[in-house]
């Protein structure tokens, strides 16, 4: 069967890495309970740039189907050779903000969500309900993912 | 130290350093091989780079259970989520298509030295910045570019004399992967097995399709429900059931039963739960109380991966005084593993969110089809709370007609917001749901709740 996807109406364009080629990734993004206990359906699903100034997907909301699972997202994402990947002096992908809405539930806030050309990311959100009573408390969880090893902190160690 | 080999249904996964106070989440071992790949190595890579490196990082996490190396010090968790200690293991992250593939085939799958049975300490450094005894992941690419197998570029690491130990049982998952596909045409117990699993998974995906009579025959039906659960988790759908969706089947079958169970729980205990603090609870306790406590760790359990479930024993144990320190540590209470009367509050609050969250989730199971009564003010029961839950769906989108409570009493809010919905959609106002009223309520949510969520 053939999936049905949507293209992302931003610039098509590399984030900071304008000597490489662009090329096409994608992002499938599921909205559960944990461990996917149940599929939040309805779910509104919004993706952003790094700075997560832009809104992609700009003509109509994204909502999630029955079983939780967006249609394919397809994000513009460098192409790399195997020796610049080697070098890692260029990331080697576009990084994107995902953020998830559903009633009773914390607000699901992904940022720095890694799509690389030719890859299909996934995505699978863990929604937790709001407390009863939350007062001023935030109602956002937010999730970082950190940069690929030999660009960001770690290094070294017992598995270095 | 264990003497046999099993994979942990879940894995208890500290996020941060092994000294430093930090949240810990329990996720299940498939997830978390398929994270470790996703945050270690690139998705990129030659496929048989990428599946040398997972077996390498599916051995070490196992050979930490195996050999107890942090509960044997006291820790309440199996590893670290860094890579100076442990492996690399990011909590809700993306994961790469490779690596999701890739670990569905081989996450039971561990390499062993000689006639050995412990998971092999398989020691990696990336091979760029550093390099230690073991495997070099930018090595293991060269070797991959160069034709050699998984098994091959792992021999070149860790020696001749290692070898792999395929499709190990998976503890506390019911049945083990019986070593054949499962595909049409097939009969016996083990297929019925999945007509009922796919059958209760259904009812919270109802994109899959009724498997017909569980007969234990491999039909049309079922390998059509096969498919659609393949296409509902990102596996290929192929209607046969292969070790992926055999796992997957079983992780996802747990899951479902353990929401269903925690909101079955609540429905029989309804009405029991004190809003007030009566005592301090603390280790040694016993009583209806502690019942309690330990029935909200499980409704919030069932949420939230930072607090583990606890046996309902009515004791005060320490699994549930631990659970308890979960718990505050994720409310950022003092964590003292004692339910005080803020612990109390936090829990009953939370646990008040996981009701109205359930209300929310429930509604693809609540019965569309009419009573076979009126329900008019007065009225109790369950058709009462479930028209309820309609109108409180209807209400997010059409907000002139008043938010109910579902408690299942047909009040005066009730009437109000029945008849607001009467007189909008052009029925008689009388604020009794008779079959008109009721079919006119279901398809008007029908229409307004895929965008809004009911009970939101």
């Amino acid at each position: 069967m053939e999936k049905t996807s949507v293209t992302a109406g931003g610039a098509m364009e590399n984030q900071g890495n304008g000597s490489v080629p662009v090329g096409e990734g994608s992002l499938v993004v599921l909205v559960t309970t944990s461990d996917g206990g149940y599929p939040l359906e309805g779910a509104i699903v919004s993706v952003y740039n790094e700075e997560g100034t832009e809104k992609f997907i700009k003509t109509e909301t994204l909502y999630t189907d029955r079983d939780g699972k967006t249609p394919v997202i397809r994000l513009p994402a460098p192409v790399l050779t195997p020796e610049q990947l080697y070098e890692c002096k260029i990331r080697p992908y576009n990084v994107y903000t995902v953020a998830l809405e559903y009633p009773r539930f914390y607000t699901n806030i992904h940022k720095d969500v890694q799509v690389y050309a030719n890859i299909e990311s996934i995505l699978n959100s863990f929604m937790m309900p709001l407390p009863a009573n939350i007062g001023d408390a935030p109602k956002t969880k937010v999730y970082i993912i950190p940069p690929t090893r030999c660009l960001g902190p770690t290094g070294g160690g017992v598995n270095g | 130290m264990a003497d046999t080999v099993y994979i942990p249904a879940y894995i208890r996964v500290h996020l941060g350093p092994p000294n430093k106070d930090a949240e810990n989440v329990t996720v299940p071992f498939l997830s978390y091989v398929k994270n470790v790949a996703s945050s270690e190595i690139y998705p990129t890579w030659p496929q048989n780079a990428i599946r040398a490196n997972m077996y390498a990082q599916i051995s070490f996490a196992l050979n930490r259970i195996f050999t107890e190396h942090y509960r044997s010090r006291g820790k309440d968790f199996d590893i670290t989520s860094l890579s100076d200690y442990d492996q690399s293991f990011v909590y809700n992250r993306s994961i790469f298509e490779p690596m999701e593939r890739i670990g569905n085939e081989l996450f039971n799958d561990y390499i062993v030295r000689g006639d050995s049975i412990a998971p092999l300490f398989a020691r990696y450094c990336d091979g760029r910045t550093s390099t230690c005894e073991g495997l070099s992941q930018w090595g293991s690419v060269d070797l991959a570019n160069q034709g050699l197998t998984p098994f091959e570029i792992l021999q070149r690491y860790y020696g001749n004399d290692i070898r792999i130990v395929r499709n190990a049982p998976i503890l506390a998952i019911t049945e083990s992967y019986p070593g054949y596909p499962l595909k049409k045409g097939d009969q016996g117990t083990v297929v019925a097995r999945v007509q009922n699993q796919l059958n209760r998974i259904r009812r919270s995906y109802p994109s899959i399709p009724e498997t017909g009579t569980v007969d234990g025959i491999f039909g049309q039906k079922t390998e059509d429900a096969v498919k659609a659960f393949q296409e509902a988790f990102l596996l290929s759908p192929d209607g046969i059931v292969g070790k992926d969706t055999w796992y997957k089947m079983q992780y996802i079958y747990a899951a479902v039963m353990k929401l269903a169970n925690v909101h079955a729980e609540g429905i029989r205990l309804e009405g029991e739960i004190p809003r007030e603090f009566s005592r301090t609870l603390k280790l040694g306790d016993s009583g209806k109380d502690v019942n309690i406590v330990q029935f909200f760790i499980n409704n919030i359990a069932s949420y939230n991966p930072g607090v583990p479930s606890v046996t309902v024993t009515s004791s005060y144990t320490p699994e549930t005084m631990a659970a308890v320190q979960d718990f505050q540590r994720y409310a950022g209470l003092p964590v003292t593993g004692e339910v005080d009367s803020k612990t109390y509050e936090e829990l009953y609050n939370e646990y008040q969110g996981t009701l109205l969250a359930h209300e929310s989730l429930f509604r693809a199971e609540i019965p569309k089809k009419y009573p076979g009564y009126p329900l008019r003010p007065g009225s109790t029961g369950n058709d009462v709370r479930n028209l309820q839950l309609y109108l409180l769906a209807i209400a997010k989108k059409y907000p002139e007609i008043p938010q109910v409570i579902a408690v299942g009493y047909f009040g005066d809010l009730t009437e109000k917001a029945v008849r607001a919905f009467q007189e909008k959609f052009g029925l008689k106002a009388d604020g009794v749901v008779g079959p008109a009223t009721w079919n006119k309520i279901i398809s008007v949510y029908e229409e307004a709740a895929p965008a809004v969520g009911a009970g939101g």
